[in-house]
């Protein structure tokens, strides 16, 4: 299980004005620049707005386990894709996340760009192009 | 911005005239029907997601379809240009001269200020339109589905004046009448805790607010008149909505719990759709 993490400028974070729908800028909370790869299991899914939030236990090299808070898109915006609190919570196993880390320095909290579930299917949240980058 | 505002209200007409085929359901007083979940766009008309046959949803930040980079890279025909975007901003709320600071002042610190961003009720107009009406021969409910929570109103259609005896509130005191097929309301008594739109647009408690809703097949055009003597310099016209029938049953809206406003290391922020 690792906690990677790559850079990338995101060219296509312009993508991202209206992430949020909650008025602050993604960027005022998040370094859209970094993109951090999580391997681990979803415990957790807080279905609440003005965002979503889905923790993930990512065990350290150590063995000891992290659970990371990872900020994701309004209810409504999950809703028009059709994505369910189950459906992101998922059947269980190891996910691999990609996701921009806290600004002001906070550990384990993110903001989830996309995550891959065990079967190969995956919800994307924001740009999550820099991947070949990020040392994946 | 007046130009875009102008594409904005012929698009909803154009949607309408398409609309106009299908008879407008009548309820037994002859009213139109205005009975319904409605799908008003929720602010978030920008979101289009893309879904993969392997279950796969991209909701933002999606990368360019296949299908377009392939024709991009074996053709020299330089691709079309977009079409033409839309701002979600409406045009703004003209205020008068000693209040345009306050404005600007409250635009500037708006992680800070904007009640919508600690999850308070968006108030009246920003709350948009109503997520689902319920028509009686007397009264409308309007119900909403917002990001701050579940909100209602309670519209008396019989005759009756502003009630006197209400404290001010968001979503202000409502009564409605019909003008031909078009169901008009008037809202007061608002308190000056919300903003009628994004970018600081505060109002007193003078606000006025005047919605016309006409059904057109299984559509309902929706527009809304805001006056605030006190600090507007005219009434203020957000843009029309164009709201669609739609089987899509509303549900619980999630808790509004702010997490992350304690999180923000600068005061950057984007347009609000509403």
């Amino acid at each position: 299980m690792r906690a990677g993490l790559g850079c990338g400028v995101l060219v296509a974070y312009a993508c991202l004005a209206g992430v949020a729908a909650a008025h602050h800028s993604l960027a005022a909370e998040f370094d859209t620049r970094k993109l951090i790869h999580l391997e681990g299991v979803v415990s957790r899914i807080d279905w609440s707005n003005p965002h979503i939030y889905v923790s993930v236990d990512v065990k350290e090299p150590g063995g000891k386990v992290a659970t990371w808070r990872l900020e994701c898109v309004p209810t409504a915006m999950a809703r028009k894709a059709g994505i369910t609190k189950t459906q992101l919570f998922g059947e269980g196993g190891t996910v691999q996340v990609e996701a921009y880390p806290a600004r002001d320095g906070t550990p384990q909290l993110g903001y989830l760009a996309r995550i891959s579930y065990p079967d190969g299917h995956h919800f994307q949240f924001g740009p999550a192009d820099t991947l070949a980058s990020a040392g994946k | 911005m007046r130009s875009l505002a102008s594409l904005g209200v012929l698009l909803v007409v154009c949607g309408a005239v398409l609309a106009a085929d299908k008879p407008v359901p009548r309820l037994a007083d002859g009213h139109p029907d205005l009975n319904g979940t409605w799908d008003n766009g929720s602010g978030i008309d920008f979101v289009h997601p893309e879904k993969s046959a392997d279950g796969s949803v991209c909701v933002a930040g999606c990368p360019p379809a296949p299908a377009a980079s392939a024709q991009q890279t074996s053709s020299k025909t330089p691709a079309a240009p977009p079409p033409p975007r839309t701002s979600p901003q409406p045009d703004l709320p003209k205020y008068k001269p000693e209040f345009l600071g306050k404005v600007h002042e409250l635009d500037k610190n708006q992680v800070r200020t904007d009640p919508v961003l600690r999850c308070k009720s968006p108030g009246l107009p920003r709350i948009g339109p109503p997520d689902k009406i319920v028509q009686t021969r007397n009264q409308v409910v309007f119900l909403y589905d917002d990001v701050s929570g579940a909100f209602w109103r309670i519209i008396p259609t019989d005759g009756r004046p502003h009630r006197t005896d209400v404290d001010d509130s968001y979503l202000g005191d409502s009564v409605g009448h019909w003008e031909g097929d078009t169901l008009v309301i008037e809202a007061n008594h608002f308190n000056d805790d919300s903003w009628l739109t994004d970018n600081g647009a505060f109002h007193s408690t003078e606000l006025r607010v005047t919605e016309r809703l006409h059904r057109i097949g299984d559509t309902i055009d929706y527009e809304a008149v805001v006056e605030d003597p006190k600090v507007l310099q005219e009434p203020w016209h957000p843009k029309h909505r164009l709201l669609k029938l739609t089987d899509m049953e509303l549900a619980e809206p999630a808790p509004c719990i702010d997490q992350d406003l304690k999180h923000l290391v600068d005061d950057s922020h984007h347009a609000n759709p509403r």
